[in-house]
């Protein structure tokens, strides 16, 4: 999984780009499952699944369409996108895709990493 | 209706006056001939805009434009356009920012915003996709930008994109700028015209996506390019370190750092004003949208008597305007005044230009305390603090101030040889004594007094051999012009500067092609030849408005008195075959006029 270092980050929003592209193969940063906060001058905040050990999200879905296997797992068939699984969620970490309405979680790019490779300052990298 | 790549596919038009906004279809053969950016407001203000209009007046157009890579995945292609009639010189005017805005405006589907007319109140334009609002905004008015951006954040969402002015604009201070996520469109009066028309900001949020041609060409030329970035020693290293103050030491060295308003070209404190001594006050980095150069900076004062003071930055234009060019080695005040100026909204270097015009007019008895209110001198951190308040609220003295150091010498009897300006707009900082390349990219640039039309002395201080060295006339004229061309392409894309630095043209046109399609971006010579085209237009928008061949040209300064110290020692401008050979070389007529054959070669 990932771990940030949000005093490295330079706001540039190569992660949510890079993330929306090989998800979707589209130009944007808005369907990314990471997201830079920035709230001028002070330090901005990434926000993305950290993988928390109780898995909150889980708990908290009731329709039992997110499940654990490496990383969050999502069935779309299950998912109404109520959104309960982004309130449960304690690092902030979740947020609905706006052209399905379902939530975007952190898969690793099932364990390729993308927005750790192209990172400019090592600001998210991999959870040894 | 045709799927476009590259581009969103849609302008918005909004008309102040009546409160209308209309969305129009982007026309094929318009974006294959300009482009987009500086391209697009050329050829809209060129066929639109009244002539002789008053920048100042409803008839005036401002016009904020993307290029087909704002937005993208390639590298630091955040950037965005306001072209406008200038209200400081009475010309062309474009000024180019990164940060957020102009992605988020693709994003929301627009290449264009084209704002027409004056509102009867103040108001706010919101842009969220396809919904387009204008809310009245008199809660605003009178506010400063960084409270304006954070209202704008707090009330509409924290997702939202601004554009927006600050009291310096409402006033109409003629070098007011446009603040964007506290980065500027700053020279040249932008900020102005968006006050004369009673809008206080743009936001804007999108939820779209941008389509990529040929994605795979696309993304092997960003991993190219990415990696071609970080090897490269400025934009990999010294740029990332130090920002733009990296040639801060080099400029002083060469003797071409303008100190007293261009009086001197070395700072006896030079040593305090380093790229080292201002990346002490550096807190963190900070990048504008897609960019790995992240040549902005978050810098604090922690100790002394401006403790606590902040920025983004200080630039180094700004530590030169507030620093070397007041004679000031103060550098907690340079970035409480480079705070001040994005506070008020207005332009820092035109700003530090007119403080140190005013200095030297009160160290030759031009101007006495008494006129002014409090000491004004050379040295005097302090004065530049209260000059920017003065001339960001248009109080007192700084009525008169507010309209730039070209007015100012017409009131001050015996001041018009101080005035350092180029067609109305205050000159930045390279002295154009020592470098044969910057007199004439000063002289003969669009939009006046500017460095990023041109950039000539970076290729003469790494010269290899001395007849492209800083003295030499040889190829100046061609570098000129070809830079020109090349920058405003560049200028038309949506790409930084910056990363050109790095990336040669043959790396930059498979952007280009593989994001749009269109098959006259894939070649250099076809996109060489459109920044000329656009050019060529601007100048033809300029003769139009009234330039004439002898505003081509400098401060009487530069050619009478010659610098004292340093490599460029007993140094003068002359501009004489320079000018006639640049205008030779770019097909003009002896008095700077396009030739039909030019403009026919060109399409125009």
């Amino acid at each position: 999984m990932l771990k940030r270092d949000c005093l490295l980050c330079t706001e540039c929003q190569i992660c949510m780009a890079i993330c929306s592209w090989s998800h979707f193969g589209e130009n944007t940063t808005k369907r990314s499952r990471i997201v830079v906060e920035a709230d001028w001058p002070e330090e901005p905040q990434i926000r993305v699944c950290l993988a928390c050990k109780d898995h909150e999200c889980m708990t908290a879905c009731p329709h039992d369409a997110l499940s654990w296997e490496n990383w969050i797992h999502l069935d779309k068939n299950l998912c109404d996108g109520c959104g309960a699984c982004i309130d449960a969620c304690p690092v902030d970490g979740i947020r609905l895709d706006p052209q399905t309405g379902l939530p975007l979680i952190c898969d690793t790019c099932e364990g390729d990493f993308q927005c750790v490779q192209w990172c400019p300052t090592e600001a998210i990298r991999k959870k040894d | 209706m045709k799927n476009w790549f590259g581009y969103a596919g849609k302008t918005l038009d909004v008309d102040l006056t009546t409160k209308t906004t209309v969305v129009n279809e982007l026309d094929l053969a318009f974006a294959e001939t300009y482009m987009g950016g500086k391209g697009f407001g050329a050829r809209l203000l060129f066929d639109q805009l009244p002539r002789q209009c008053e920048p100042l007046s409803p008839d005036n157009i401002l016009v904020f434009t993307n290029g087909p890579l704002t937005g993208t995945f390639a590298p630091s292609s955040g950037r965005f356009e306001v072209c406008t009639k200038s209200p400081a010189t009475g010309f062309w005017l474009d000024s180019n920012c990164g940060g957020f805005f102009g992605p988020e405006l693709k994003m929301a589907g627009y290449d264009a915003v084209i704002v027409r007319g004056r509102s009867d109140i103040p108001v706010l334009l919101v842009i969220e996709n396809d919904r387009v609002d204008l809310k009245p905004a008199d809660q605003l008015w009178g506010v400063d930008t960084i409270t304006t951006h954070r209202w704008i954040k707090d009330n509409l969402g924290k997702d939202y994109r601004v554009a927006c002015i600050g009291p310096a604009g409402e006033k109409m201070v003629l070098f007011a700028g446009i603040i964007s996520e506290y980065r500027a469109l700053g020279r040249g009066g932008a900020g102005a015209v968006m006050g004369s028309k009673n809008l206080k900001a743009i936001a804007v949020r999108g939820t779209r996506s941008i389509a990529i041609r040929d994605q795979q060409k696309f993304m092997k030329t960003c991993r190219e390019a990415f990696n071609e970035l970080a090897n490269h020693p400025d934009t990999g290293g010294g740029r990332q370190k130090y920002g733009t103050n990296v040639i801060l030491s080099l400029m002083d060295d060469v003797g071409l750092h303008p100190v007293r308003n261009f009086q001197r070209g070395k700072f006896a404190e030079a040593s305090r004003v380093t790229e080292e001594a201002v990346y002490d006050y550096f807190v963190r980095n900070k990048a504008c949208f897609g960019c790995p150069i992240y040549c902005s900076k978050i810098a604090e004062v922690k100790t002394g008597k401006y403790k606590g003071s902040f920025t983004e930055g200080p630039e180094y234009e700004n530590v030169w305007a507030f620093g070397a060019n007041c004679e000031n080695a103060n550098l907690g005040a340079i970035i409480q005044a480079e705070y001040l100026c994005d506070y008020y909204g207005m332009d820092g270097i035109s700003t530090g230009g007119v403080i140190g015009f005013l200095m030297e007019c009160v160290e030759k008895d031009l101007l006495t305390e008494a006129d002014i209110g409090f000491p004004l001198n050379f040295g005097n951190a302090e004065s530049i603090i209260k000059a920017i308040h003065a001339i960001g609220k248009r109080e007192g003295s700084g009525e008169l101030w507010g309209q730039g150091v070209q007015r100012i010498a017409q009131a001050i009897k015996g001041a018009e040889g101080l005035a350092m300006h180029v067609k109305g707009l205050e000159l930045p900082a390279y002295d154009p004594r020592g470098s044969t390349g910057m007199a004439l990219a000063y002289a003969t640039s669009d939009r006046g007094g500017c460095h990023l039309r041109s950039w000539p002395i970076g290729e003469e201080l790494l010269a290899t051999q001395q007849r492209m060295g800083l003295f030499s006339k040889e190829f100046k004229p061609e570098l000129v012009k070809t830079q020109q061309d090349f920058f405003c392409l560049i200028n038309c894309s949506g790409m930084c500067l910056f990363a050109t630095f790095a990336l040669s043209f043959q790396q930059i046109t498979p952007f280009l092609f593989a994001a749009t399609g269109i098959e006259r971006f894939s070649s250099a010579e076809e996109l060489l030849k459109l920044g000329e085209r656009v050019n060529n237009l601007v100048r033809l928008f300029n003769i139009r408005e009234g330039l004439t061949q002898d505003l081509d040209t400098l401060p009487e300064r530069f050619f009478n008195e010659p610098l004292h110290e340093g490599p460029c020692k007993d140094r003068v401008a002359d501009l004489s075959e320079l000018k006639s050979e640049y205008y030779f070389v770019r097909g003009w007529d002896e008095t700077g006029v396009p030739t039909t054959k030019k403009l026919a070669e060109l399409g125009i």
